[in-house]
C-alpha cells in the first residue's frame, strides 16, 4: 500500500491538524495509529500518531487517491521518505502557536526538498487568527528568502473547504 | 459624490450650556467631513430650529418654523410630527453628533438645492462626472488609499460605514462578510467619502471589527474591476507573481489556483496567460487588478518573444487524467 503512487501526502509538527485535515477532506474516517505521547508534545495534544495516517478519497471509476498523514514527531522522520516515495505531491501543515512556526515551516520545506522539487507543496496554516493577512506575511517573507513561491494559507484543518482550497491549490501545481 | 452645503442650524430657543454643546458637536463634525453651521442666535431660518421646550417664548419661535424646516426639540417628552424631532435633557455632545449626521445625510437634498455655498470641507476629490469603469468604484478609492496613506470615512448609504487606515493597514466595519461584498459593489458616486483625523477614526471605530485593507482591497478587486484592466496596464507585459495570493477567505475564484500557478513558475503576459489557462481575458484582468493592488505583482519592462515562454510540460498522461478526475471529484474541475 505505501507503495502506491496515488496519494497525497500530508505533514507537519505534532499538533498541526494532519489528522484533522484528512479526516475533513476524504471519504472514509482516518485510520490512525496514535498512541499517548510522553514526552514534551503532551503539552501540546495527549496522543500522537507514530506510524502514519491513512484514509483516501474515492474516484468515479473506483480509483483511490490516498491520503497519508506522516507522524509528526521527528524520531518518526524515517517514515516521512517511505510514506513520501512516488506521492502526487505534499501538503505541509504549521500551527501557527508554536513558539516559531516559521522555522517550522523551514525545516519541513528542507526535509521534503528533493519531493518538493519533483512534484510540489502547499502550506497549510492552522491556528491562525482574525487577522490572519499580517500573520501570513511572516511565512511569506520567509519563502521569498529562500527564494520560493508556494501557497501559504490561512486554514481550519477540520473545515473541509479550508482544506480543499489546500488541495485546489496542489493540483493546480501539479498541472502548471 | 458631490461636495456638500453645510447643514445649517439654527439655535433659537437654548440656554448657554446647551448652545456650547451644540457649538462642540458641530466643531467636531467639521474633523469627520459632517459640514454643519451653527447660525446666530437670532437667525432662525436654518434648516434645523432648535428649540428648548422649557423656553418661555419656544411656542412663538416654534409657530415661525417655516415650510420644510426641521424642529429639534429640547424635550423628555415624547414628541410626534412631521418634520418634527427630539433630543432628551440633559443634551450630550455624541447625542447631537449622531442626530446632526442623520440630518444632514437626509437633507443633501433639500440643501443642494438652497444654493448655500459650502464652507472649506475635507473630501477625498471628487471624481469627474464623466466617471466611469474602474474609476467609479470603491476599488479604485482603496486602491489609492492603500498608496497614499489615509484615513477614510466611507459612508454607504443605509450599510455599515467603512473606516479604512491605510497607515496602519486596516479596516474598520461592523459589516459581515456578505455586507462587505454589498457596499463594495456600490458605485463611488452613490458614496460618500471623507478623509476623517486619527482621533476621529479611532473613536468611530471602537468595538468594530478590524480587517487587513488587503483583504478588503483584494475583495474589491474581484468584484468591480468586471474585466476592466488598470487604468495604464497592458496585457502584452511580461509580469509574475511574487507571492502566491493568500486570499482563500476573501473572495478566491476556482480559475485563479490555475492563473497564480503559471504566475508563480514564471513571468508572462497576459494575452501568454489567457492562452496557457484558458481563463477568460475578463477573470485574468480582475485577477490582475486585485493581485497588483495588494502588491503581489511583478511587472517586468518589456515584452518577451513568444518561444520564450515555458510551456507547461507534457506530464503523464496517466497522471494528468488522474490530477483531472481528483479535481473534478472535488468539485474543481
Amino acid at each position: 500500500m505505501l507503495l502506491e503512487t496515488d496519494k497525497i501526502i500530508f505533514t507537519g509538527p505534532v499538533g498541526a491538524g494532519k489528522t484533522s485535515a484528512i479526516a475533513a477532506i476524504s471519504d472514509e474516517p482516518p485510520v490512525s495509529t496514535d498512541v499517548m505521547c510522553t514526552g514534551d508534545e503532551k503539552a501540546i495534544k495527549p496522543t500522537t500518531t507514530v506510524a502514519m495516517d491513512y484514509s483516501y478519497i474515492k474516484l468515479e471509476d473506483g480509483t483511490r487517491i490516498h491520503l497519508y498523514g506522516t507522524p509528526g514527531q521527528e524520531r518518526f522522520d524515517f517514515m516521512w521518505r517511505i510514506l513520501a516515495k512516488g506521492g502526487l505531491g505534499l501538503v505541509l501543515l504549521v500551527n501557527n502557536d508554536h513558539p516559531d512556526p516559521v522555522a517550522q515551516m523551514d525545516f519541513y520545506l528542507d526535509a521534503f526538498a528533493d519531493f518538493i522539487e519533483q512534484t510540489g507543496v502547499v502550506i497549510g496554516i492552522t491556528r491562525i487568527g482574525v487577522r490572519d493577512q499580517a500573520e501570513l506575511a511572516a511565512y511569506q517573507e520567509r519563502l521569498v528568502e529562500r527564494g520560493q513561491i508556494f501557497p501559504v494559507f490561512p486554514i481550519d484543518g477540520r473545515n473541509s473547504d479550508d482544506v480543499a482550497d489546500l488541495i485546489h491549490a496542489l493540483l493546480a501545481i501539479l498541472e502548471s | 459624490m458631490s461636495v456638500k452645503t453645510p447643514l445649517l442650524v439654527s439655535p433659537c430657543g437654548l440656554n448657554e450650556v446647551d448652545h456650547k454643546v451644540f457649538r462642540v458637536a458641530i466643531n467636531l463634525l467639521a474633523g469627520e467631513g459632517i459640514a454643519c453651521r451653527l447660525l446666530p442666535v437670532n437667525d432662525c431660518n436654518g434648516h434645523v430650529l432648535v428649540v428648548d421646550t422649557s423656553f418661555a417664548n419656544s411656542d412663538a419661535i416654534l409657530n415661525k418654523a417655516r415650510k420644510g424646516q426641521v424642529r429639534l426639540l429640547l424635550s423628555n417628552d415624547r414628541v410626534a410630527g412631521k418634520n418634527l424631532v427630539s433630543i432628551e435633557k440633559p443634551v450630550r455632545v455624541a447625542a447631537v453628533m449622531d442626530l446632526l449626521t442623520t440630518l444632514s445625510r437626509h437633507l443633501q437634498t433639500q440643501i443642494q438645492a438652497s444654493g448655500v455655498p459650502a464652507p472649506g470641507q475635507q473630501v477625498v476629490s471628487a471624481p469627474a462626472e464623466n466617471l466611469s469603469g474602474i474609476e467609479n468604484t470603491l476599488f479604485h478609492i482603496l486602491y489609492h488609499a492603500k498608496r497614499n496613506p489615509q484615513r477614510l470615512r466611507i459612508i454607504n448609504d443605509g450599510l455599515p460605514d467603512l473606516l479604512v487606515n491605510s497607515f496602519n493597514g486596516t479596516v474598520a466595519t461592523s459589516a459581515d462578510h456578505g455586507t462587505l461584498e454589498s457596499i463594495l459593489r456600490i458605485p463611488y458616486n452613490r458614496c460618500e467619502v471623507n478623509e476623517v483625523s486619527e482621533t476621529t477614526l479611532a473613536r468611530l471605530s471602537k468595538g468594530l471589527e478590524l480587517m487587513a485593507l488587503d483583504g478588503v482591497l483584494w475583495q474589491a478587486g474581484i468584484l468591480c474591476s468586471r474585466g476592466q484592466l488598470l487604468t495604464g496596464h497592458k496585457t502584452d507585459v511580461p509580469i509574475r507573481l511574487k507571492i502566491w495570493p493568500n486570499f482563500t477567505r476573501h473572495g478566491f475564484r476556482p480559475k485563479y489556483f490555475r492563473i497564480a500557478a503559471i504566475l508563480a513558475r514564471q513571468a508572462v503576459s497576459l494575452d501568454e496567460l489567457r492562452r496557457l489557462t484558458g481563463v477568460a481575458a475578463e477573470d485574468i484582468a480582475d485577477f490582475y487588478n486585485a493581485a497588483y493592488a495588494v502588491g503581489l505583482i511583478e511587472r517586468r519592462k518589456t515584452a518577451r518573444p513568444r518561444h520564450d515562454v515555458y510551456e507547461p510540460q507534457a506530464i503523464n498522461q496517466e497522471r494528468k487524467s488522474l490530477i483531472q478526475r481528483l479535481a473534478t471529484r472535488l468539485g474543481f474541475g
